[in-house]
């Protein structure tokens, strides 16, 4: 088979939509924190934490919902932690999420050898089983974190426009003085946004351990960072924001095929990502100046 | 328990007559004591903005509470308005103690204020503006729009304005976010009203269209609370009068519209600048409003002192300077397009005269210093300009750096001059900039050291040493003082062409005239200076000619006598061309440059 | 009690702090004895001049590139980069230095080699620097996809021919371009990895604070770092000064590979020095563009990298990780702190937010 006929099929695009989970659960999650006014560069560690949670929790409950509650709960704990730094303490919000990647990156592998006495991954989970039987594109259409996946950027987008919550939350994210001057408590706002934000990230997280069905250090290898680059690209919108991550998670899975594929060196598909994303940001950048970026992101209330 | 003067709405129709009034004058009305603070204090650091103020508030009467900037004025109200929580003393808002002290709770107990700079999301919608904060809601936390846009609609109908409900704030002037800001206080049911400075941005029209919405509130048995320094409108509007100095309050007492008006003024003037030293100046400077229409230029030759003469001797110099002294031209502007706003602008200024430039907010003034400034480029036409300094509105985010010492401020942007390979002349800096801070004034006068706790008495020799010295970050100065630093620095660059845009707003009286002095005295030095001003006042007293800009046009030129009227119409680019020559006829208003 | 709490809210305290409690938690939660644990990673470090010399080794790429992250942070951008400015710059020293003429001087080969490296980081800088001039691209984002593409573009060039067959590392570089170990003059550090590439380092990093404050370049890029609008306004030319920023920057982190390529190894390989640019991050939040803050929180980070190393039998050496991680945020908590309380005494009173008419009532 030639790369070609893979590129197009029907098992390319599954790939694909499989692979977009993290990325899209990601830059949901970094949406709502963004918008509240919160940079979250700590995306990558929450990915990275939450995986790790999910697949220890699955291992010892053998529940796969358990372990996603797990990574849920743990993506929301690194949000709090995020969040309280960042609102409450006033550290710089880049500070902040470079510290927690630091210390989640160096933390996962910590106890992963804690708990499996490994440097480099865990013993293999089950993971969902979900759908034997079912045609491939049943199986993808209806893999429940494909579901989960497109409900949380629906309630995301829906929120954000029509409820209390997301005009106090956007408020925040456009001006956090003008907010607090009307009696929107915006640091309480932002806990939860960010909070929020970090259990949709961790949903991600644990999509991303059973899908390889185990934990590996440093398996998230950037998605964090892409997921970060895709609402820049996005303006800051949820529908865009999965848009965009189906983008690059297609250009992940064609890096893939094609390194299989091809004798191309593998370091060259490897960037391809990067690269792309780089283009994208320039390109968005230069398109709009501000990009739709909330005006008051980073800014605390007077 | 203060007297409660008998108001009549018509006293507003009988001075403005274009404007309708709703509502009949009132017959029995209780008013109601809305908040009180008692003995109430607030410092910031070394300094205490509020010290043991007690004040009433109450409903259907309109409050103006006076003071120069510093007063504490903005921040007593922010008290009572729960933005900022006191250090002694108690705030009492709806008969119980304020707590706590949040803007949240003082809205539920019916005190909302409106900023200076207004509390809007400009990228939300004025809808959305209005809601915010105290939404109507149906289950689950989902907005309900139709009871908003409903009650939004209603409330508009009352204070008889128009507010395009859906559209963004960013996209609207300040009148309609002023507004805005009404509505949204009227929204969630607010009895008293905190103004903070509302006219600051306004033009003469819209701020008396301001006054008239609130003189509808107040019948209607609201409380309005109107923090000001311009006298001619407590004198116009206001029904009681609270004067701030150094954070205590001097008075409060109702105006007694039945015996002369021009005694009390002056009695809130003298209070405002506590000592009769500067009362002649300040008379001249804050409460003539009155007799702005009164040709200027009378005392020229009595008050001739360089630097901090009268306003008046300093209006009567540059008018000479103006008409006699005018040398070449030193900035040429013919039929440009710039910016996307400007159209076919001409306008030329020579060395040694003062040109003003009047109108509405965003007709292009932005533009045109930019113009002028070199940020943009004329899109047609032709611009000849010697070496120009520039005074930005914007001193705190465009003009200075305010985490940097005074010294790498006062010479900002010029590094150049000081560096050799690379290196800089640590000695001659050092040197450049205590001369510019010197002839800054910013040293001497009240404020120079009033972060440091004890302000000198006013026009004190310059504290020597420690008072500002040049490590100082620049946000430490008070507000006047961080223009002055602006100002020296632009004109200590000898330039041909001075542009200085709204140099004075936000600046209290005293620093005010120094600053207008400065740039009386670089004219006489020979440059040629644009003033930018939304203060027409301010314009009448240092220009000799005042050219009005509207929807980016040259719509006229008129003389520093010109009318309010005139100017007002012109502004308005109501001025169609019969209109503007039937002005020029009255008032001496030449048309020019008319939009065909 | 008042006063411990006052202490605590020196930054430096704080994060030592902070960090030493972490320490004995992971630690006693790991089933180790922290007391132990401490005694080792003391052992291990500054307790014998063999240790002392490998954290001095450690520190000495993490202030070259502390320095650069520093400069960058002064005009307000964060160079998450030098991880990547570094892996290429110190590619470039193995194959320039390598390619020398075998007898070629120090005189020339050092300052030949480390040019070649200071030039590639600058390169690699120049990607993020003309997106975010050109184009407003945030370089956070840029540079972290620039050390991705680092990663890839260097191995590439390894598998492609720069490196001796069959390996992933160049070949020695010309003993010219080599820098001398420590213990050629102080035999205590017998055995070490410190080189005479630490004392450059620190009178690199005294040149530079220096600068910062003595020459035109320095003073613009700080106070472009605070106002960039107003700077604009006066007509400095900021685009094109950040970009010389996030350019030396580069060169910067690229002069760390004087430390791993020249003073350690004599080659390059991958993966040389990984760690080292994210460490200078870390180093430029503790610095705080201070001379000595640079330097002891080199010293520092390096004493955690060299500790998790004579832990790594006991203890997961990672275990350092996650307190520099916490340190970081320990440090950044008490500046805000500080600053707030600074703040609160200077400021307050003429604070305003910074809208279109910049009043300054109070």
């Amino acid at each position: 088979m030639s790369a070609l006929d893979v590129i197009v099929s029907g098992t390319m695009l599954a790939q694909t939509v499989r692979m977009t989970i993290p990325y899209a659960c990601a830059s949901l999650g970094g949406v709502l924190s963004e918008r509240s006014g919160v940079v979250n560069i700590a995306l990558e560690g929450i990915l990275l934490a939450s995986a790790l949670a999910a697949v220890a929790v699955q291992g010892v409950t053998g529940s796969a919902v358990a372990g996603l509650l797990a990574g849920v709960v743990a993506g929301a704990l690194v949000g709090l932690v995020h969040a309280a730094l960042v609102v409450r303490g006033r550290v710089d919000a880049i500070v902040s999420g470079l510290a927690l990647n630091l210390a989640l990156g160096g933390g996962t592998r910590f106890v992963l050898r804690a708990l499996y006495g490994s440097s480099s991954n865990s013993p293999s989970v089950r993971g969902v089983r979900f759908g034997e039987g079912l045609g491939l594109f049943a199986r993808t259409a209806l893999d429940p974190f494909v579901l989960s996946t497109l409900a949380v950027a629906a309630l995301c987008a829906w929120g954000l426009a029509r409820t209390r919550f997301g005009l106090r939350l956007r408020a925040c994210g456009e001006d956090p003085s003008a907010a607090q001057a009307v009696g929107v408590d915006v640091a309480r706002t932002r806990l939860v946004a960010v909070t929020l934000g970090g259990a949709v990230c961790g949903l991600g997280g644990a999509a991303l351990a059973f899908e390889l069905h185990q934990f590996q250090a440093g398996m998230t290898g950037g998605r964090g960072f892409i997921a970060l680059a895709a609402v820049i690209v996005a303006g800051w919108r949820p529908w865009p924001a999965v848009g965009a991550c189906l983008a690059f998670a297609a250009l992940d899975a064609l890096q893939i095929v094609l390194q299989n594929q091809t004798r191309v060196p593998a370091q060259i598909f490897a960037v391809l990502p990067f690269v792309a994303t780089l283009l994208a940001l320039a390109v968005v950048s230069r398109r709009s100046a501000g990009g739709g970026a909330p005006a008051g992101i980073g800014k605390h209330p007077a | 328990m203060l007297l409660r003067i008998i108001q009549n709405p018509a006293r507003i129709a009988l001075c403005y007559a274009p404007v309708a009034i709703a509502g009949a004058p009132k017959g029995e009305e209780t008013e109601v004591e809305l908040a009180r603070t008692r003995a109430v204090s607030k410092r910031f650091g070394a300094v205490e903005a509020v010290r043991r103020v007690s004040c009433v508030f109450r409903s259907a009467e309109i409050h103006a509470v006076c003071g120069e900037n510093g007063a504490g004025k903005s921040t007593l109200l922010k008290l009572v308005a729960g933005m900022t929580g006191p250090d002694a003393g108690e705030i009492v808002v709806g008969g119980r103690p304020l707590d706590p002290h949040t803007p949240r709770e003082a809205i539920r107990r019916g005190v909302a204020m409106v900023l200076q700079h207004f509390a809007l999301v400009p990228a939300f919608t004025v809808l959305e503006n209005i809601v915010l904060g105290s939404e109507p809601v149906g289950p689950f936390g989902v907005l309900d729009r139709g009871v908003a846009r409903a009650r939004a609609a209603a409330i508009a109908r009352d204070l008889g304005v128009k507010l395009p409900l859906d559209a963004r704030v960013e996209a609207l002037g300040v009148g309609d976010r002023q507004r805005t800001e009404i509505a949204r206080a009227l929204f969630r049911d607010a009895r008293l009203v905190i103004l903070d400075e509302p006219t600051a941005v306004l033009t003469k029209a819209e701020a008396l269209a301001l006054y008239v919405t609130l003189r509808r509130l107040a019948d209607g048995g609201k409380g309005i609370v109107v923090v000001t320094h311009k006298l001619d409108e407590v004198r116009a509007h206001a029904d009681v009068v609270s004067v701030m100095r150094r954070g205590e309050l001097v008075f409060t007492r109702p105006l007694d519209r039945t015996a002369g008006l021009d005694g009390q003024i002056e009695e809130v003037t003298a209070a405002i600048m506590g000592g009769a030293g500067r009362l002649r100046a300040a008379g001249d400077g804050g409460g003539s409003a009155a007799d702005a229409r009164s040709p200027r230029g009378a005392g020229a030759g009595e008050a001739g002192e360089a630097g901090v003469a009268g306003e008046d001797g300093v209006a009567g110099e540059d008018g000479a300077a103006g008409e006699e002294a005018a040398g070449e031209a030193v900035l040429v502007v013919t039929g440009v397009d710039a910016g996307g706003v400007l159209a076919d602008v001409s306008l030329s200024l020579r060395a040694g005269e003062i040109v003003g430039i009047a109108g509405v907010e965003g007709n292009g003034q932005k533009e045109l210093v930019e113009l002028l400034a070199g940020d943009i480029a004329p899109a047609r036409g032709t611009l000849v300009v010697g070496r120009t300094a520039i005074i930005r509105e914007d001193r705190q985010s465009e003009g200075l750096v305010l985490d940097a010492s005074l010294r790498d401020n006062l010479v900002l942007g010029e590094l150049g001059r000081f560096a050799r390979r690379g290196m800089l002349d640590l000695v001659a800096l050092e040197s450049e900039a205590r001369k510019r801070l010197e002839r800054s004034g910013a040293v001497r006068g009240p404020h120079g050291a009033s972060a440091s706790g004890s302000p000198p008495a006013s026009g004190s020799p310059p504290a020597s040493g420690g008072a500002l010295d040049l490590d100082r970050p620049a946000r430490t100065l008070s507000g006047g003082n961080q223009q002055k630093i602006v100002v020296a620095r632009a004109l200590a660059r000898n330039a041909d062409v001075v542009v200085a845009a709204q140099p004075t707003r936000g600046v209290d009286l005293a620093a005010s005239l120094d600053i207008h002095a400065d740039l009386v005295a670089a004219a006489k030095r020979g440059a040629g200076v644009l003033v930018i001003s939304a203060d027409l006042d301010e314009l009448r007293k240092l220009a000799s000619r005042i050219v009005v800009l509207a929807r980016g046009r040259i719509v006229g030129e008129v003389p520093p006598t010109a009318s309010d009227d005139a100017l007002g119409r012109l502004m308005l680019g109501i001025a169609a061309r019969a209109d503007a020559s039937d002005a020029s006829a009255a008032d001496g208003t030449r048309p020019r440059g008319a939009p065909p | 009690m008042k006063l411990l709490a006052r202490v605590l809210q020196a930054p430096a305290v704080a994060g030592l702090a902070a960090g030493w409690l972490a320490f004995c938690l992971l630690v006693w939660a790991y089933g180790a004895s922290p007391r132990e644990m401490a005694a080792l990673l003391f052992e291990g470090t500054w307790g014998t001049s063999y240790g002392a010399g490998q954290v001095l080794f450690k520190a000495t790429p993490l202030l070259f590139t502390g320095l650069a992250v520093d400069l960058a942070l002064r005009a307000g951008l964060f160079n998450i980069g030098a991880e990547g400015q570094l892996a290429v710059a110190s590619l470039a020293a193995g194959v320039v230095g390598s390619r020398l003429p075998q007898a070629t001087p120090a005189i020339v080969a050092l300052p030949v080699t480390i040019g070649a490296a200071m030039a590639a980081g600058a390169a690699w800088a120049a990607v993020p620097a003309l997106l975010k001039g050109r184009f407003g691209a945030h370089e956070v984002i840029s540079t972290i996809m620039m050390n991705r593409i680092a990663e890839g573009v260097v191995g590439l060039l390894v598998a492609s021919g720069l490196a001796l067959t069959g390996t992933v590392r160049t070949a020695d570089v010309v003993p010219g371009a080599r820098v001398p170990r420590l213990d050629a003059l102080f035999p205590a550090f017998r055995g070490s990895a410190a080189s005479f590439a630490v004392v450059l380092a620190i009178a690199v990093t005294a040149l530079v604070t220096l600068a910062h404050r003595r020459t035109r370049f320095g003073r613009e890029v700080g106070l472009i770092g605070l106002n960039a609008r107003a700077m604009a306004a006066e007509k400095v030319p900021v685009r094109r000064r950040l970009e010389q920023a996030l350019l030396a920057s580069g060169a910067l982190a690229g002069a760390a590979s004087l430390g791993t390529v020249l003073g350690y190894k004599g080659y390059f390989e991958e993966g040389l020095g990984a760690g080292a640019g994210f460490g200078g991050v870390a180093v430029a939040l503790l610095g705080r563009g201070r001379f000595g803050g640079l330097v002891l929180g080199a010293l520092l980070f390096g004493t955690l990298q060299q500790g998790g190393l004579a832990l790594n039998a006991y203890v997961p050496k990672e275990l350092m990780e996650v307190l520099q991680g916490i340190v970081i945020c320990a440090v950044a908590l008490a500046d805000a702190r500080l600053r707030a309380a600074v703040g609160e005494v200077l400021t307050r009173p003429l604070a305003k937010p910074a809208a279109p008419a910049g009043g300054g009532t109070p």
